[in-house]
């Protein structure tokens, strides 16, 4: 059974730190093409901020999958995040995230006409200032790499 | 005050009554300004284009395509940053329909997210500045400006050496 | 509704103003939720005075910024389904409600003999206000939100022509136009200047545009048209209609500096 995150009277998900999601768990991200940039200082690509910015409206966070939560189903964790084509993903470890003043919490996605379920969704909730963005690229490991990309920056 | 020549955007597009005059058809607009073409026009305008027809959840989870309007209004902004010569920026898309245009050259990086109209976060850090400036930008972006000739135009020293 | 909007005493006023149309305009973020299937549902909203409807290419979103001076260019996105501009008209036609996903204007405008009547810029932005709150109010139905306002426009369009048959010439109307003694057959021409806010920071523009025309009855006009466009200090209602008033008070003033002392006697200057 997935992960049942924390709700608002109308059934809303509200930003929380789940118990369940242990200090060494993972929490992946995936890095689409688009958010890819090149960098003269490195002559090759690395990962634009906007990877690592929040969604916006109420109770907006960073889309994460949850590691543990995809494994405990059985799933092989790069293959779920590689499915359909999501050409990268980085990791990071649930407890240094949380050293950084972000909440982990679950959010799992229904099917809807737009996009596929997603039971392992989570979001991570906080204050992304900018100087956040940019440690967390330094937080994170890949999980999924991408040849030629590199996590400095 | 600025004089310029108002060429190619009528001011009375809103207007209902243009039926009922008809303006002299020989008095067509000359432009005073040379027309240089830039650089960084079709690459910019073809990225956007591409930008704004993302498929939903193109991020692998729910991001949505770059809106029309942050598109429009970040074109209209790089009009008053870039000149002609101007290398283009990169382009990266957000989750909200906002974009973020970005150089990172030898001499430094701009980050410019574009929220939403009149919205703009505009970040830079020279080389060996690792914290930068950051600006928060309606409509003026003279500032800009002179941030990107600092890092796309060659340093003097290197341009004069023997 | 109160009618709070008052004249600024200060202002230049005429009797008999070459005025030919005017309109109050606000350009918005595309609200959420909202397509244009819904449109019928906004005329709803104004049917009850606005009861006829024409449809209309719509306007691309327009904005004034500041920076390195810029030449206009078109923008040419095409992004699949695009939403028609809706005018919603009074049966005589006199003003009308313009409509798509981002803007709302209202113009009035001279029909039929001209000989109607000008309303007076407080009567209309009086209305406008209305008008927004009523689309906000149904924008909210779709999604919980506020109209985000992103720009505001006000033009006041003029058709100056002597009141015989005497020879149209621009320098007896126009200040800042002279040909020295040989009048062109006809004429085009445009300016800008920008506007600050009281911290000396780039709000908006005001545009002036004067040409020669021909109205349906033939008779040649000096059309002048002078606009304020540009961005409300908040992306609110209240602040767009404060940009309004703020923009007409400097059309009016500039209007006055900008035409001839014998131009005012023809129009009968009051203040």
């Amino acid at each position: 059974m997935p992960l049942q995150p924390l709700r608002d009277d109308k059934g809303n998900v509200i930003p929380h730190n789940h118990p369940d999601i242990l200090p060494e768990h993972g929490v992946i991200r995936r890095i689409s093409e688009h958010f890819l940039v090149r960098d003269e200082k490195t002559e090759g690509q690395r990962i634009s901020s906007m990877a690592f910015k929040p969604s916006t409206g109420v109770n907006g966070g960073l889309s994460v999958d949850l590691k543990h939560e995809i494994e405990s189903a059985g799933h092989d964790a790069r293959t779920y995040v590689t499915t359909p084509r999501w050409v990268g993903s980085v990791i990071f470890q649930a407890g240094p995230l949380r050293g950084e003043g972000f909440m982990i919490g679950a959010d799992p996605i229904e099917a809807s006409a737009e996009a596929d379920a997603n039971p392992y969704h989570g979001e991570v909730w906080g204050n992304f200032t900018t100087g956040k963005q940019r440690r967390l690229r330094r937080l994170c490991e890949w999980f999924v790499p991408l040849e030629g990309v590199s996590l400095d920056g | 005050m600025t004089m310029t020549q108002c060429v190619g955007s009528s001011t009375t597009s809103a207007t209902s009554s243009t039926s009922k005059v008809v303006s002299i058809a020989s008095a067509r607009p000359r432009t005073l300004i040379s027309e240089n073409a830039s650089v960084w026009n079709e690459e910019v305008s073809n990225r956007l284009q591409d930008l704004i027809r993302l498929n939903y959840g193109w991020d692998g989870y729910n991001a949505r395509p770059v809106g029309f309007v942050n598109a429009t209004f970040a074109l209209q902004m790089l009009n008053n940053i870039c000149g002609p010569a101007t290398p283009a920026p990169q382009i990266v898309p957000g989750v909200n329909g906002d974009l973020q245009l970005e150089w990172h050259t030898l001499q430094g990086d701009i980050e410019l997210h574009v929220e939403g109209p009149n919205n703009v976060h505009a970040w830079r850090a020279l080389v060996g500045d690792l914290d930068g400036e950051e600006l928060n930008l309606t409509v003026d972006f003279a500032a800009i400006a002179q941030w990107v000739r600092d890092i796309t135009e060659p340093p003097i020293a290197a341009a004069t050496a023997a | 509704m109160s009618n709070d909007a008052v004249r600024p005493s200060h202002l230049p006023d005429f009797r008999k103003p070459p005025l030919n149309e005017v309109v109050l305009g606000v350009q918005f973020s595309p609200p959420e939720a909202y397509q244009q299937i819904f449109a019928g549902e906004v005329w709803n909203l104004y049917r009850n005075d606005f009861p006829k409807v024409q449809e209309q290419p719509p306007l691309p979103p327009s904005f004034e910024t500041f920076g390195l001076p810029t030449k206009s260019r078109p923008f040419d996105f095409v992004t699949g389904a695009t939403h028609d501009r809706f005018w919603f008209l009074r049966p005589d036609g006199e003003e009308l409600i313009q409509f798509q996903q981002d803007r709302l204007l209202h113009n009035w405008r001279k029909v039929g003999d001209e000989s109607n009547p000008y309303p007076r810029f407080e009567v209309m932005v009086n209305s406008f206000h209305r008008e927004l709150e009523q689309l906000e109010r149904y924008m909210q139905g779709l999604s919980p939100q506020a109209l985000a306002i992103n720009q505001c426009e006000v033009s006041y369009i003029n058709h100056i022509a002597p009141l015989n048959d005497q020879a149209l010439l621009a320098s007896e109307w126009l200040r800042f136009i002279s040909f020295f003694g040989k009048e062109p057959d006809d004429f085009t021409m445009a300016f800008r200047e920008a506007i600050y806010d009281a911290e000396n920071r780039p709000i908006g523009r005001l545009i002036c545009e004067a040409s020669v025309a021909i109205k349906s009855n033939r008779q040649r006009v000096i059309q002048l048209t002078l606009t304020v466009r540009g961005a409300p200090q908040q992306n609110t209602i209240a602040s767009g209609l404060e940009f309004l008033k703020n923009g007409r008070d400097l059309i009016v003033s500039r209007f006055a500096q900008l035409t001839t002392d014998e131009a005012h006697k023809n129009w009968e200057r009051i203040k």
